[in-house]
């Protein structure tokens, strides 16, 4: 017996089966594991597969991204994630390096306006599988920021079926149509996340009250709802808005057409049961190129849901799931009475973010009172008036 | 309540019944013999490796089920390997593959994960010949394919 275990051959690394094998490579880090591609062919093999399987190029040095793309050549068929810069030729050249790319997840860093045409390409062509997450986050300092239009959603919506995160962040303009189609048609959407940029004013990101009401939206599962519901006829809104009167700013509609449009939306964002992170309004978040306005009534949103029980608040009792709502630079009604009852009632777990981080302690109904002088001298300066919404 | 184990060289082994259950292969079978005497054959362990995975399971015998999660990555783990295990795993590099195999064989999860890190730690800031040297592997690239490697595999390492 002893003879026999001693006559036999050493065990050793290659004596593991490949699934073993493979899971030493989960204990390596990335950058640990192209040594390991170089120690023999079959070592190449197991740890390339962990080594290709993401690759985030956004902050390499030039130079290797030619080297990245030969190495498409052999590897690229294991890539399923991939993080790059705006670099339209880059894209172009990943694009070109093999035409049978399994990716299902891209995140794009955009940090200037470059061509575009090379992404909707990458989109229409970069993953014969159906891609899963796309993230593409702008941060343009000079120049228009990027527009997420029709040919973009296009691209997009030849992957609807198996697109579970799409975030839009940062700086962007998206097609209102677009979101809305995408809505419709991805079933198994799990995060939807576009932000405003403020930066053009009011100019984009935000999904039309109007247009939206008799769309059939296909995606129970989702889990992050962050996106502005805009064009909502807000006649309750009387105050003096940046020393005008509010109808220079607020959706023009009877309080019967608001009270119905409302309860509508609710009715709509009811139905995602699943929601954890419902975000209506966002965080202003300022540019390079911007002055700060001292007063929020430049950047705040008149023509959004009031979050209040009479438009009916009460639909979305149900989503006890959530943890997170964001109703930043909205002009809304949380404080009443009935209110602050029902959120202690039916959300008592949610985290509800409606304060400015940089927003003075006081009132912004009265900080318009006090400091109207100051606000007409920003005013002048490089801050545009966010334009009425229904001039779109 | 023991059971007894019997190595590929037919050596028996008598355990507790609760420490032999660390392994799910040997858990399952239990459970489905249902109450019974009869000796559990191991024909894939021999006896030098059994001693020793007994060793681990009696030390481990009151460790809580291990649950890993998903999100849980392992490279944030490979430094984590606790003293007694670490002690354990001081053995020749053939034991330790052995222990590797029986782990992966008899289904000790927890066991098999520090066999993994144990091999990774070893690999961690080695050179490609030095890799080799360790684990006696034969080199067969030409230095012209393992340069190509090297390039097309650089963009990992470039932080």
């Amino acid at each position: 017996m002893e003879q026999e275990t001693t006559d036999r051959n050493k065990t050793s690394f290659g004596d593991l089966p490949p699934e073993v094998q493979s899971m030493i490579g989960r204990y390596l880090w990335q950058h640990e594991l192209p040594v390991c591609l170089r120690v023999c062919r079959a070592w190449q093999k197991i740890f390339s597969a962990h080594l290709w399987r993401e690759a985030d190029l956004s902050w390499n040095r030039k130079e290797v991204e030619y080297d990245f793309v030969d190495g498409l050549k052999t590897y690229g068929h294991l890539l399923r994630s991939l993080t790059v810069r705006d670099d339209s030729l880059f894209m172009c050249s990943i694009m070109r390096s093999r035409p049978d790319f399994q990716l299902t997840s891209l995140e794009v860093h955009l940090t200037h306006t470059g061509h575009w045409q090379p992404f909707v390409h990458f989109l229409r062509r970069g993953s014969t599988t159906g891609w899963r997450r796309l993230v593409f986050s702008v941060s343009v300092e000079q120049g228009p920021t990027y527009h997420f239009a029709a040919d973009f959603f296009e691209a997009l919506l030849k992957h609807a079926s198996t697109l579970e995160v799409v975030r839009l962040e940062d700086e962007c303009y998206a097609d209102a149509e677009g979101i809305d189609r995408l809505l419709c048609t991805a079933p198994n959407l799990k995060v939807l996340y576009v932000s405003n940029d403020h930066k053009d004013g009011h100019a984009g990101g935000y999904l039309d009250a109007k247009a939206i009401v008799d769309s059939e939206w296909v995606c129970d599962n989702l889990e992050v709802f962050a996106c502005e519901i805009r064009n909502i006829p807000r006649p309750d809104i009387t105050r003096t808005i940046l020393d005008q009167p509010a109808t220079k700013f607020v959706q023009t509609g009877t309080v019967e057409e608001s009270l119905d449009l409302q309860y509508r939306i609710y009715s709509k964002l009811a139905r995602f049961t699943k929601l954890r992170e419902l975000t209506l309004g966002f965080y202003y978040i300022p540019g390079n190129s911007i002055v700060v306005p001292k007063n929020r009534d430049h950047i705040r949103q008149f023509d959004c849901l009031a979050m209040t029980l009479d438009g009916g608040l009460d639909l979305l009792k149900d989503l006890t799931e959530l943890r997170e709502v964001g109703l930043q630079d909205m002009e809304i009604n949380i404080d009443g009475e009935q209110e602050k009852e029902w959120f202690d009632e039916h959300w008592p777990n949610v985290a509800i973010d409606n304060e400015n981080p940089d927003e003075d302690q006081s009132d912004s109904n009265t900080v318009d009172e006090q400091s109207s002088d100051e606000e007409a001298t920003v005013e002048e300066e490089e801050v545009p008036l966010p334009p009425p919404v229904n001039s779109e | 309540m023991t059971v007894i184990l019997v190595s590929s060289d037919n050596q028996d082994f008598k355990v507790d019944k609760e420490v032999a259950e660390r392994s799910i292969l040997i858990k399952n079978m239990l459970e489905d013999v249902g109450e019974s005497d009869s000796p559990i054959p191991l024909p894939n362990v021999t006896s030098a490796v059994l001693t020793k995975v007994i060793e681990y399971c009696e030390h481990h015998r009151n460790d809580p089920v291990q649950v890993p999660e998903e999100t849980d990555d392992p490279r944030k783990r490979s430094n984590d390997i606790e003293e007694w295990d670490m002690k354990f795993m001081q053995v020749d590099q053939e034991m330790l593959f052995e222990i590797i195999l029986a782990a992966n064989y008899l289904d000790i999860k927890p066991l098999l994960d520090v066999g993994c890190k144990t091999v990774a730690n070893i690999i961690k800031g080695k050179t490609p010949e030095e890799i080799r040297k360790a684990f006696n592997i034969v080199n067969d690239f030409t230095p012209e394919e393992e340069a190509q490697i090297k390039k097309e595999n650089e963009w990992a390492e470039d932080r």
